[in-house]
């Protein structure tokens, strides 16, 4: 549903280029960390659940995982600039959150993400719009 | 306000605010989880190290020195491996360059088996076993007693290895790479004795993040999820804000539709502007454009 608030285009733009490369890189730091994972707790796992015989993966885990966090956090706060300028529905923000949670979900959710912005851009009206009638839909 | 009001209690936005609800509360008890782990610490060592008793009873080899049991004294007795050895360098204990005496200790197990303990021995300064060529020698560290022993020791967790072990020289105390050195089975942990003989030091506890107390990482996260939850909070109001305002420009246009229609399309476009509150800009250029 058009609304009368237009969409500031390069703003959106803006927030949407932030927001791939958090994607990819998140995408990337939550692969390490599930490689990571797999290390501690399966290759070198021991004998009950999430117990582990490799002191080095443990150490290895203990740093990546705040590190990844923090990845994370970014993300979601990139996510949450692009979804406050595109003025998304709360739901649209829970799924660009739970990309991020779901190993190789990022890359997809990206381009997910991408499209929905575009097909947005293009039925919204946008402050680009207003600049150029003539041309009325960019 | 009003307004926020009446749209935060239509029932689309009402169950929102459940689900956030309930994703807040998940978070909140997430933090204190986090908080109480961050306390743990504090509680269980509170009391200082607690005597265990005999090795044996207490861990079996492989098994993971957990953090329940590091810093604790326990008994063992065994003898040690003749010419098994390793010197650990690089340490610094106060202002001087440390380095520490690991030797194997057998430790025979209910069903005769012998287990290797590494022990830590103490600790000594780096220019006394260092060789007239400027390197170290581990052949000049204090060879154990031989015969029977019996020792009491801090049990400490394995250090993690970074670097290998090579001509009795080590970077660490891991047993990963001292069982490769001196067989299995291995205990997964090391003792360092309260009172080493032979000219050497005893070693100060091992220093880990659980045993300085309250662990900050933890009080951190803790802090982290509770930011989560209010940020789940956050979400929905600003989205019960983004509707309002969509509403509210819905509102502005629908007006200036009427007024459009009312004025002649010459000065259409210019009236209307004049009159619309401050607020993100519309025209009736665009009404035309898009909405008619």
């Amino acid at each position: 549903m058009p609304t009368a608030r237009p969409l500031d285009e390069v703003a959106v733009r803006t927030s949407f280029a932030r927001f791939r490369v958090a994607s990819i890189v998140e995408g990337i730091a939550l692969l390490v960390l599930v490689s990571i994972m797999v290390m501690r707790y399966v290759v070198f796992g021991g004998d009950g659940w999430f117990t582990t015989t490799s002191p080095f993966w443990e150490h290895v885990s203990s740093v990546w995982s705040p590190i990844h966090g923090l990845i994370y956090m970014v993300y979601v706060v990139l996510g949450f600039d692009l979804w406050v300028k595109m003025r998304w529905a709360l739901p649209r923000m829970l799924l660009l959150m739970f990309f991020g949670v779901v190993p190789v979900l990022s890359f997809f959710g990206e381009r997910w993400t991408h499209q929905a912005m575009e097909d947005d851009l293009a039925r919204r009206p946008t402050l680009q719009d207003e600049q150029d009638p003539a041309t009325g839909v960019e | 306000m009003g307004a926020m009001l009446r749209i935060a209690l239509r029932p689309r936005y009402l169950g929102l605010l459940a689900a956030m609800v309930v994703a807040t509360i998940v978070c909140g008890v997430l933090a204190g989880w986090q908080w109480d782990r961050a306390h743990h610490a504090l509680t269980e060592k509170a009391n200082g190290a607690e005597q265990l008793g005999d090795l044996r009873e207490v861990v079996q080899p492989g098994d993971a020195v957990t953090n329940a049991i590091v810093g604790d004294t326990v008994t063992v007795s065994g003898r040690y491996a003749s010419g098994q050895q390793i010197i650990v360098p690089g340490r610094s204990v106060g202002e001087v360059e440390a380095v520490i005496v690991v030797s194997d200790l057998l430790v025979e197990l209910e069903d005769g088996t012998l287990a290797h303990l590494p022990v830590a021995r103490g600790w000594l300064p780096a220019e006394e076993i260092t060789g007239p060529d400027g390197a170290l020698d581990p052949e000049l560290a204090p060879a154990p007693p031989e015969g029977e022993v019996a020792l009491s020791g801090r049990l400490e967790a394995s250090e993690a290895a970074t670097g290998g072990l090579s001509a009795s020289v080590a970077s660490e105390i891991a047993t990963p790479l001292l069982v490769n050195e001196w067989g299995s089975p291995m205990y997964a942990g090391y003792l360092a004795l309260d009172e080493p003989g032979g000219g050497l030091q005893p070693l100060p506890a091992a220093e880990s993040r659980f045993s300085q107390g309250l662990d900050w990482q933890n009080i951190g996260y803790s802090f982290q999820w509770v930011l989560f939850g209010l940020f789940f909070l956050y979400l929905w109001w600003r989205s019960v804000r983004t509707a309002r305002l969509d509403e509210l420009a819905d509102q502005r246009e629908a007006m200036q539709r009427t007024l459009g229609d009312a004025a002649p399309p010459a000065d259409g476009s210019a009236a209307p502007l004049a009159t619309t509150p401050p607020g993100p800009r519309t025209s009736t250029d665009q009404l035309s454009d898009k909405d008619v």
